[in-house]
């Protein structure tokens, strides 16, 4: 079975950076893509931010720091890159045409046999291979934020993604120190799917005014013994994130259960995307 | 400090039964009152699951008219509603059901019934919470809060898996990863009971309509006796194997 030596994370966002991270961290050589140098930029001083706070408190030691900041390169030139790489893990914008065609481009520069992974949460991972050349090499890698303290990995297979590629993603995933669990290639796949149903079951109860939020919240945390009660947790996220979420689902899995509740559009519609803008099922002070 | 007398054999081993007897300021009775057992208390806690013998011990209570306690009232099937006019106790009935939670306390939703008076919503409020129990007031409607959203939940799951995206032991480890749940919907189901929850996915289907209308997969379950621990097998078999 081909060993995954030199990976090529595209996307320097908040996923990308941390999945590079991660991916130099277990002693793989890895290079991070971005459009623009401005993004790579930030994304090495986040990294670089993350690794001297490791070291400080005590969880690496500098010369491990060292070195896995030495395993990552920056570039915005794909054909430098793309060519060397056994696998490319794709994290840009959740946008279909815009991973088509960087799927395209890739197919056209890397050799036949290496894995495309995609880190999409909502878009079909069937349907994606398409755009790769090589439909049984192409798989989902679908990461939790953030990338280097979650354990699981969500990994969804395509019609035609092979038992092989499973098995190298697989034995890649634990090999960074994470759980690796496939699924079957369908909206949402396990976790956001049955997250989405909590959350809208909760949301419903709100627009039902059934008893408010705080109420609902508090019966279904304190209650359930969950972490966070549903709207926090949406607060916190991002309401303007969680409709798209929410809408995404809905029009794939075609359900009731999905249609994004009324409570959820008003705040949306009025600004109040939860914490990030002060104000969202709660009222944030700023601080 | 409120007295109580705890009618019926319902909620074995719930937190409520636990902490009245602790508390120590409950009267036991396994049939309908009279007003000897009512006129030193304040508050029944009536706790039949059975139909016919909660109609009687309600209607017992409704008939003893000197006595204007609160009675609190464990919903399942039928409404907070229902069951304060079926029983002529009127205003002064107010609904509840325990959470099936994983929370640190006990927790308690009391159903507001169309005709509740806010004292006996009080009253059972104030009872409860002297217990130690999380107390959430809701409207009267089927699943309250937490069990809807939870029933919701596993049979959301219990679709996914019996269409094959991942197995139901995957699936109840991959929520606890990347959601933090305590436990996975199929844990959940097995803790509740298979029975219970498909029971609560018919009524809601009733109250709500057909987004609550129950996986096959429950219903098999159910139907082969399987209805979690209390059988020692229901998604998981908890007899010495793994998950079915």
């Amino acid at each position: 079975m081909k060993e995954i030596k030199r990976v090529l994370v595209t996307g320097a966002g908040v996923m990308g950076h941390g999945i590079a991270l991660v991916c130099a961290g277990s002693g793989i050589v890895t290079s991070l893509l971005d459009t623009d140098s401005k993004y790579l930029e930030k994304a090495l001083s986040k990294i670089n931010k993350f690794l001297d706070g490791s070291v400080e408190r005590g969880k690496l030691s500098q010369r491990d720091a060292e070195e896995t900041l030495s395993r990552i390169s920056t570039t915005t030139d794909i054909e430098e890159v793309a060519g060397k790489a056994d696998l490319v893990i794709e994290a840009i914008i959740e946008d279909k045409e815009a991973k088509e065609k960087l799927f395209r481009d890739l197919n056209g520069i890397c050799g036949p046999s290496v894995i495309f992974a995609s880190n999409t949460s909502q878009i079909s991972i069937t349907e994606l291979a398409r755009s790769s050349g090589r439909p049984d090499r192409f798989i989902g890698m679908h990461w939790f934020n953030p990338p280097a303290i979650m354990k699981l990995i969500e990994i969804p297979r395509g019609m035609q993604t092979s038992d092989e590629t499973v098995e190298i993603i697989e034995t890649l995933a634990k090999r960074l120190g994470k759980t690796p669990m496939v699924c079957k290639d369908s909206p949402g796949f396990v976790v956001n799917r049955i997250l989405n149903v909590w959350y809208n079951e909760a949301m419903r109860l709100v627009d039902e005014g059934a008893a408010n939020v705080e109420e609902i919240d508090r019966a279904i945390r304190d209650g359930g013994g969950f972490r966070m009660g549903p709207m926090q947790l949406r607060d916190l996220v991002g309401l303007d994130t969680a409709l798209l979420i929410s809408e995404s689902l809905f029009e794939r899995l075609g359900s009731e259960k999905f249609r994004p509740c009324q409570c959820l559009r008003d705040r949306v519609a009025a600004g109040h995307f939860g914490r990030k803008t002060g104000k969202g099922f709660y009222e944030y002070s700023a601080e | 400090m409120s007295r109580w007398l705890y009618l019926g054999t319902g909620l074995e081993s719930s937190p409520i039964l636990e902490a009245s007897r602790k508390a120590d300021r409950a009267h036991f009775l396994g049939g309908p009152p009279a007003f000897k057992d009512l006129e030193s208390r304040d508050l029944v806690i009536e706790a039949f699951t059975e139909e016919n013998q909660k109609e009687k011990a309600l209607r017992a209570v409704a008939q003893c008219g000197e006595w204007q306690g609160t009675v609190a009232s464990v919903i399942e099937k039928r409404s907070a509603t229902y069951w304060a006019v079926k029983s002529g106790v009127g205003e002064r009935f107010v609904g509840f059901h325990i959470a099936p939670g994983a929370g640190k306390t006990g927790a308690v939703e009391l159903l507001r019934g169309e005709v509740t008076a806010k004292e006996a919503v009080d009253c059972a409020k104030t009872a409860f919470e002297e217990l130690g129990l999380l107390v959430t007031v809701c409207r009267d409607q089927a699943g309250g809060i937490l069990p809807r959203v939870l029933a919701g939940m596993i049979n959301e799951a219990a679709f996914m898996a019996q269409s094959g995206i991942a197995p139901v032991n995957k699936i109840d480890e991959m929520m606890r990863l990347a959601a933090n749940f305590p436990m996975g919907p199929f844990e959940w189901a097995d803790q509740i009971g298979l029975d219970r929850v498909l029971s609560l996915l018919e009524t809601l289907s009733w109250e709500f309509g057909p987004i609550y209308q129950p996986c096959p997969m429950i219903r098999r379950k159910v139907e082969a006796g399987k209805l979690g621990k209390k059988t020692g097998q229901g998604f998981y078999d908890y007899t010495g194997g793994d998950a079915s």
